[in-house]
C-alpha cells in the first residue's frame, strides 16, 4: 500500500458539522495564549521547547502573526497541557484556533446516571481490603476522569472535605524531581517539599490523622516516567504502611492500562483493581435529552445508531429531534461523517499493516474475545478508541464494532485515503 | 500475709454468698429455738403466757387431779361401784386449791379454787374428766365455767384443738418442704428453659442476656449452675461478666463486647442517633476483611420504630455498624432491617449479646453474625491482591517458614515470579518474629533503586545518611537481638547495582560478614539473573537462594475452604476443590480469586458453590485479569518478544490439542522452538531462548513437563482464543524476523 495523504482527509473532516464551534472567535487564540502564559510565567521558549516548536512560532502565535495549523493541533494540546489548563480551558484554545475539543463538554458529553456511576465507584474502592487502590480505565470521549466535579463531591461527602485530595502530575516530559514533588505538594496543600522524600514524609503526616485519606489521581501516564514511578512507589509504599488508610482513584485510559499490563515494574497498579465507566443507557440519554431541551425521543433508537458512543449519542439524538422520520440508514450515513469518529480512526491508519488488518475487521461482526487487556496491538488502539466496545452474549464478551455508523465511516476513511493514494 | 487457705476462701466465698449462708443458719436457730419451747412447754404443760407461780399452782392441781383421777379407780376396782363423795376415795388437802366433786358415776370434777388470783381466770373455773371401764382411760373437758384455754393439757381441749403446737409446725414444715420439692421438681421438669438446657446444655449461651439473672437463680436453686456452666463450656468468670452486663451502663458494655473479640474501642461522638456509637478497630487476626466497624447502643426507651427510622437514614459510609440492642421488644424490628444485605446493619439481639459474652471463641459468633446479616462479600476474607496482611489469611509455606525461622540468622535470597507470594511470605516472617527475644525483624519495600535512601526515609534519618549507619540505628533499636532486614522489590535496586559495580550491595554482604545484620532480599528477574546467570555477581554467594512456586496442594484446598467454612459456606464436593486447586496451578492468589468471584455470586441464603460458580469464576474477568500481565517480564524488549513467542507457540499447541485446561496436555521444547525460529530465519541465541524460557519458568508462566514446558496454570491457556494466538504468533514471529534482519543489516 501506498503512504496515506492524510491532507485528503484533513480535507474530509473540516467538512465535517460540529467541527468548530462558532462561540468563540479565532482571534482570540493569541489573547488567550498571552493570559494562560501569564498565569504560570510560561516563555514562548519554555513552550517551544516542551512542545517541539520553534520560539519564534510561538511567538508569532502569542503576537497573532500566525495562528496554529490544523496538522499542529497536537502542538496546541501539549501546550495546554504544559500551561496546566482545565479541560474546559483547553477546549477554549482549541475552539479560539479552530479546532474541535480535545475534551468533551460538559453539555455534550453524556454520563451514565452520574450519581450512581460515581456512588458504584466509590463503594467498591471503600471496599478493597487491604489496598483500596481502583483504576478506572476509560476509553477516549469520556474524561479521565470521567464526571470528575462529581467523584470529588462524592469523595467529600464520603471522606470530608479536608480529606480529598486531587493529584495531577506535571505532564512536561523534562520537569526535575524537586519541581515534579514540589507541583504535587502545591496541589496537596504542603509546604516547603522539593523532592521525592519530603513529599512522602508531608503524604505519610498527613495519613497519620487517623482518617482515610481520598486521593484523586488524574494524568498519572503522562509526564516524565521515571518521576511517575517514583510517585507509584511513594503511594504504593504509603498505601502499605498506612494500611487502608489512603484511598486511590487513578485515572487514565489506553497508557494507564499500558503501564499495568505492560509495564511490570509498578507494583502500584499491580495491586490495583481496574474499574470501567459503565455504558449509556436509556436513562442517560434522557438526561442528554432533557440538557437539549428535547421532549420527544426513542433512547433506544439513539443507542442503537450510535452504539453508546458518548459524542455520537448526542449526535444522533440532534438528528433525530430534526427530523424523526429519516431512515436508519440515512441517520448512520450521517452519523458516520461525525468529526470525532474520523478523528479517532485517522491515527490508526498511518501504516499499511494496520490499514489492511482493519479493513478486513470491518467486515467482522466480532472481533475478538474481550479481555482485561487485549493482546492484538491494534484492537488495543480501537478499543481504546472507543470504536469497539466488549459485550456480553451468551458465549461470553466479545469485542464488536459500536455500531454500524462507525464501521460505515472506517469504510469511508479507507476509501478516501484509497482515492487520495 | 493471710494464710492460702484463708486467700483460697476469699476466692471462693464471696460476701454475698457468705450473707445468704448466714440469713440461713438465724434461720434454723430461729426455728429450732421455737420448737425447742415448744417442746418443753408441751411437755411442761404451760403456755407460752403463764407466769412462774400460778403455773407451779396449776402444776400442784394437775398433779393432785391426776392423783384423785388415780385413787378413784382403785375405789372402783376394789368395791365394784363409783363413788358418791370424794372423801369416799380420796383426801383432799387443804391447800386452797383444788375442789373436786362426783356428780355422777365415772366423772370426776375439779374446780380451782380462790386460791389463784383473780387476773390469772382460774379462780372458780371447772373441769370435767370421765374415767371408760371398758378401755380403763380417762377423757377430759372443759366444764362451766370453764379453765382458760392457756392453761388445759393437750387432752382436755376441744376435738378440733387436737393437734399441739409442734404438730402444727411440723405440719407446716412438712408441707413447705414438700412444696419446695414440688416446686424445684417442676422448675426442673416443666420449665421449657431449664428443660432444653438439660437436653442442649449449649443453649445456656443463647438465652436473652436479661433473662440470665433468672437462670442463674434457678439454676442455683437446682444445684445445677456448676454443672450447667461445664457442660456448655461456659467459663465462670465469663458467667459473672454476662451476668454483670445487663446492669452496665454503655460505655461498659460497649468494652464488654468489644473484648471478647479483642477489639479497640472508643467513643465516636457526633452521631444523630439515639444512644451512644464507638468506633470499634478490630483485630488482624479476625478470619474477615474487617478492620472496623461502629457499634451502637440506643438509648433506653427507644422504640423500635424511632430507631429503625434513624438507621435507615443513616449515612456510615463503608462502615459496618452494630447494633446491640437494649430489650427485646425492638430485637424483632431491627433484626429484620438488619437482615437486608442491602445495608451495613447488623444487629446483635438479646440472645446473640448472650453468645458473644458466653462463647469460649467470641470471634466465631461476630463472624456468624455477619456472614447472616451482611453481603459476603463485604467481609469476604479472601484477599485477591498484594501481600497477605492477615494471618488468618496466609496459608501452607510452612518449610520455607521454617527454614528461616529455625535456624540462625542469615541472608536469604527470595526469588519468584510476580503475585507468587513473596511479600506475603516476607510480611509472615516479620509477624513470626514480631516480640522475638533475640531476633528483631523489619521489613522494607523499595519503591526504586534507592536502597539507602529508603531505609534512611523508614528510619526518619536524612536521606543522604551512609547504609552502615543506618544498619547501626536498627541495630541499636533492636537492643541486644539480632537484626534481619527484609528488602522486598529488590530489582530495580539489583539493576543499578549491577550498572554501578555492586558498590551498596558490598555494604550489606560486610554488614553481615560483621554479624550485625542479615538480609533477605526478594526480587523477580534481577534477582535471579545475578544468582543464577551473572556468574561475576558478588550477590551470587550472599546468602541461600529460596525460589518461590506453587504453593503447597494441601495449603491450597485449606485456603479454599476454611475461609469458607468460617462464613458457613462450603463447596458441593470436594472434587470441585481439586479441580480448582489444579486449574489454578496451586497458585493462591488464583484461588482466592475464583473462591472470591464464587462468594460473590452466591444468591441469598444459599451457602453451596456449585460447578456452574466454579465455571463462571473460571471465566470471569478479574481471573483474566489477574493472568494477565506476563508480557513484560524483562526490561529487555527483546526478551520480552522472545517471551512472548514462546507464550504464544504453548498456546497455539494447546489450542491443536483442544483446548483443554490441563496442565501438561502439551509440551514444547527448546529445541523445537529453535527449529521454529530458524524456518522463519530468525537467529535468536540459544542463550536468549533459554533465558526466555527460564524467565517463563520462574515467573510461573510455564512449567517443566517432561522434555519441554507447559502452561503452569492450566487457566493460562484461557485467556488466548485458538485463532487469535494465530495472528499473534505470527505478527510476533515477522516483527522479530524484521527486527533481525534490520539488525543483521546494520551490521
Amino acid at each position: 500500500m501506498s503512504p496515506i495523504d492524510i491532507s485528503v482527509v484533513h480535507a474530509r473532516v473540516r467538512l465535517c458539522p460540529q467541527s468548530v464551534p462558532d462561540t468563540m472567535p479565532v482571534s482570540d487564540f493569541p489573547s488567550l495564549l498571552v493570559r494562560h502564559m501569564r498565569r504560570i510565567r510560561a516563555s514562548a521558549a519554555g513552550i517551544a521547547s516542551e512542545i517541539g516548536m520553534s520560539r519564534e512560532a510561538v511567538n508569532n502565535w502569542r503576537n497573532g502573526d500566525s495562528v496554529p495549523s490544523r496538522k499542529h493541533r497536537d502542538k496546541v494540546v501539549a501546550c495546554a497541557a504544559y500551561l496546566r489548563l482545565s479541560e474546559l480551558e483547553t477546549n477554549e484554545l482549541l475552539a479560539a484556533v479552530g479546532f474541535e475539543p480535545e475534551f468533551p463538554a460538559e453539555h455534550d458529553r453524556v454520563v451514565p446516571a452520574a450519581t450512581s456511576a460515581v456512588g458504584a465507584l466509590l463503594d467498591r474502592l471503600q471496599q478493597l481490603r487491604p489496598y483500596p487502590i481502583l483504576m478506572l480505565l476509560t476509553p477516549a470521549h469520556l474524561g479521565q476522569p470521567p464526571e470528575r466535579a462529581a467523584i470529588l463531591a462524592d469523595a467529600q461527602r464520603r471522606y470530608g472535605a479536608d480529606n480529598v485530595l486531587h493529584l495531577q502530575p506535571p505532564f512536561s516530559l523534562h520537569a526535575d524531581a524537586a519541581g515534579y514533588f514540589s507541583a504535587l505538594a502545591e496541589q496537596c496543600g504542603f509546604r516547603d517539599v522539593a523532592s521525592d522524600y519530603a513529599f512522602e514524609a508531608a503524604l505519610s503526616r498527613r495519613l497519620q490523622s487517623g482518617r482515610p485519606l481520598f486521593c484523586l489521581v488524574s494524568r498519572f501516564e503522562q509526564g516524565d516516567p521515571l518521576l511517575r514511578d517514583v510517585l507509584a512507589g511513594i503511594l504504593r509504599s504509603l498505601s502499605e504502611m498506612h494500611s487502608g488508610q489512603l484511598h486511590l482513584l487513578i485515572c487514565g485510559g489506553a497508557a494507564l492500562a499500558d503501564l499495568k499490563y505492560q509495564g511490570g515494574d509498578l507494583s502500584l497498579l499491580n495491586i490495583a483493581a481496574s474499574a470501567s465507566w459503565p455504558e449509556l443507557a436509556a436513562a442517560d440519554i434522557a438526561v442528554l435529552a432533557d440538557r437539549a431541551g428535547i421532549a420527544a425521543f426513542d433512547a433506544e433508537r439513539v443507542l442503537r445508531l450510535s452504539g453508546g458512543h458518548p459524542l455520537l449519542a448526542p449526535a444522533a439524538l440532534a438528528l433525530l429531534a430534526e427530523a424523526p422520520g429519516r431512515s436508519d440508514a440515512d441517520l448512520i450515513e450521517a452519523l458516520a461523517t461525525h468529526a470525532p469518529l474520523w478523528q479517532s480512526f485517522l491515527p490508526l491508519l498511518s501504516d499499511a499493516t494496520a490499514r489492511a488488518a482493519i479493513t478486513e475487521r470491518l467486515g467482522q461482526e466480532r472481533l475478538a474475545m474481550a479481555q482485561p487487556y487485549l493482546l492484538d496491538p491494534l484492537l488495543r488502539r480501537l478499543y481504546w478508541a472507543n470504536l469497539v466496545v466488549a459485550r456480553r452474549h451468551p458465549d461470553g464478551n466479545w469485542l464488536e464494532w459500536r455500531c454500524a455508523a462507525v464501521r460505515r465511516a472506517g469504510v469511508l476513511i479507507l476509501a478516501d485515503l484509497d482515492a487520495g493514494a | 500475709m493471710s494464710p492460702p487457705w484463708l486467700t483460697r476462701l476469699r476466692g471462693e466465698v464471696s460476701w454475698r454468698r457468705l450473707l445468704r449462708v448466714l440469713a440461713i443458719l438465724a434461720g434454723i436457730y430461729a426455728v429450732g429455738v421455737l420448737i425447742l419451747r415448744l417442746w418443753i412447754a408441751n411437755l411442761t404443760g404451760f403456755g407460752p403466757m403463764q407466769d412462774p407461780e400460778t403455773a407451779a399452782m396449776m402444776g400442784m392441781n394437775w398433779s393432785e387431779m391426776a392423783r384423785a383421777q388415780s385413787e378413784a379407780v382403785e375405789h372402783f376396782e376394789e368395791h365394784g361401784n363409783w363413788p358418791d363423795s370424794p372423801r369416799a376415795f380420796y383426801r383432799v388437802e387443804d391447800n386452797g386449791l383444788l375442789r373436786i366433786q362426783t356428780p355422777e358415776p365415772f366423772v370426776l370434777r375439779f374446780g380451782m379454787s380462790r386460791g389463784f388470783a383473780p387476773e390469772t381466770g382460774l379462780r372458780d373455773t371447772w373441769l370435767s374428766t370421765r374415767f371408760d371401764p371398758a378401755s380403763g382411760q380417762w377423757t377430759c373437758q372443759n366444764d362451766t365455767p370453764p379453765l382458760p384455754k392457756a392453761w388445759l393439757r393437750g387432752d382436755c381441749l376441744p376435738p378440733t384443738q387436737h393437734w399441739s403446737p409442734l404438730e402444727w409446725l411440723l405440719f407446716v414444715l412438712i408441707v413447705a418442704v414438700a412444696a419446695l420439692i414440688l416446686l424445684l421438681a417442676g422448675l426442673a421438669l416443666l420449665d421449657p428453659r431449664l428443660a432444653g438446657l438439660r437436653k442442649q446444655p449449649r443453649r445456656l449461651r443463647r438465652q436473652p442476656i436479661s433473662e440470665l439473672p433468672r437462670l442463674h437463680r434457678q439454676l442455683g436453686w437446682l444445684r445445677r449452675r456448676r454443672a450447667s456452666l461445664a457442660a456448655a463450656e461456659i467459663a465462670e468468670s465469663d458467667w459473672r461478666e454476662a451476668l454483670s452486663y445487663a446492669q452496665a451502663d454503655d460505655d461498659a458494655r460497649a468494652q464488654m463486647l468489644a473484648l471478647r473479640v479483642a477489639a479497640r474501642s472508643s467513643r465516636s461522638p457526633g452521631w444523630s442517633l439515639p444512644g451512644q456509637v464507638y468506633e470499634w478497630k478490630l483485630p488482624p487476626t479476625l478470619p474477615l476483611a474487617l478492620d472496623r466497624a461502629l457499634l451502637y447502643l440506643p438509648a433506653a426507651g427507644s422504640s423500635a420504630r424511632d430507631l429503625v427510622r434513624h438507621l435507615q437514614s443513616l449515612q456510615t459510609g463503608q462502615d459496618v455498624l452494630i447494633v446491640a440492642t437494649r430489650d427485646a421488644a425492638t430485637d424483632a424490628a431491627l433484626l429484620a432491617y438488619a437482615s437486608d444485605t442491602a445495608n451495613l446493619c447488623v444487629c446483635l439481639d438479646q440472645i446473640t449479646q448472650c453468645e458473644w459474652l458466653l462463647h469460649p471463641t467470641p470471634a466465631d459468633v461476630l463472624v456468624a453474625v455477619l456472614a447472616r446479616q451482611l453481603r459476603i462479600t463485604r467481609i469476604s476474607p479472601y484477599q485477591t491482591r498484594g501481600g497477605i496482611t492477615r494471618p488468618a489469611a496466609f496459608f501452607g509455606r510452612a518449610q520455607l517458614l521454617a527454614r528461616v525461622l529455625n535456624r540462625e540468622p542469615g541472608n536469604y535470597l527470595l526469588v519468584g515470579g510476580r503475585q507468587l507470594g513473596k511479600t506475603s511470605l516476607m510480611k509472615a516472617i516479620e509477624r513470626r518474629f514480631a516480640e522475638h527475644p533475640s531476633v528483631y525483624c523489619h521489613y522494607l519495600s523499595l519503591r526504586d533503586h534507592r536502597l539507602g535512601a529508603r531505609l534512611a526515609a523508614e528510619l526518619e534519618q536524612p536521606v543522604e545518611t551512609p547504609i552502615d549507619e543506618l544498619v547501626g540505628l536498627l541495630a541499636r533499636r533492636a537492643g541486644q537481638r539480632r537484626v534481619l532486614l527484609l528488602i522486598d522489590e529488590t530489582d530495580l535496586f539489583l539493576r543499578e547495582e549491577a550498572r554501578s559495580g555492586y558498590a551498596q550491595l558490598a555494604s550489606l554482604r560486610s554488614l553481615s560478614e560483621e554479624g550485625r545484620c542479615h538480609f533477605m532480599l526478594a526480587g523477580f528477574w534481577d534477582l535471579y539473573q545475578a544468582t543464577a546467570i551473572d556468574y561475576a555477581s558478588p550477590i551470587r554467594n550472599f546468602g541461600e537462594v529460596i525460589t518461590l512456586g506453587a504453593l503447597e496442594a494441601d495449603a491450597c484446598v485449606a485456603l479454599a475452604t476454611e475461609p469458607l467454612a468460617r462464613l458457613g459456606i462450603r463447596f458441593a464436593h470436594a472434587d470441585l476443590v481439586a479441580r480448582l486447586v489444579h486449574a489454578c496451578g496451586q497458585r493462591a492468589n488464583l484461588v482466592a480469586i475464583l473462591c472470591q468471584h464464587g462468594l460473590e455470586q452466591l444468591e441469598r441464603g444459599d451457602r453451596v458453590l456449585g460447578e456452574t460458580h466454579l465455571n463462571q469464576a473460571m471465566a470471569s474477568d478479574a481471573l483474566l485479569d489477574a493472568l494477565a500481565g506476563w508480557a513484560r517480564l524483562s526490561p529487555d524488549p527483546a526478551d520480552c518478544a522472545l517471551d512472548r513467542i514462546i507464550v504464544y507457540r504453548v498456546a497455539q499447541a494447546h489450542a491443536g490439542q483442544g483446548g483443554e485446561a490441563t496442565a501438561g496436555a502439551v509440551a514444547l521444547t527448546l529445541v523445537e522452538f529453535m527449529q521454529l525460529l530458524g524456518r522463519r530465519g530468525i537467529a535468536a541465541s540459544a542463550e536468549a531462548v533459554r533465558g526466555s524460557f527460564a524467565r517463563l519458568q520462574l515467573a510461573y508462566v510455564l512449567q517443566r513437563q517432561g522434555e519441554g514446558y507447559a502452561f503452569a496454570v492450566p487457566l493460562f491457556a484461557a485467556q488466548f482464543h485458538a485463532q487469535e494466538v494465530d495472528a499473534l504468533l505470527e505478527r510476533e514471529l515477522a516483527a522479530l524476523g524484521v527486527a533481525g534482519a534490520t539488525q543483521a543489516g546494520g551490521v
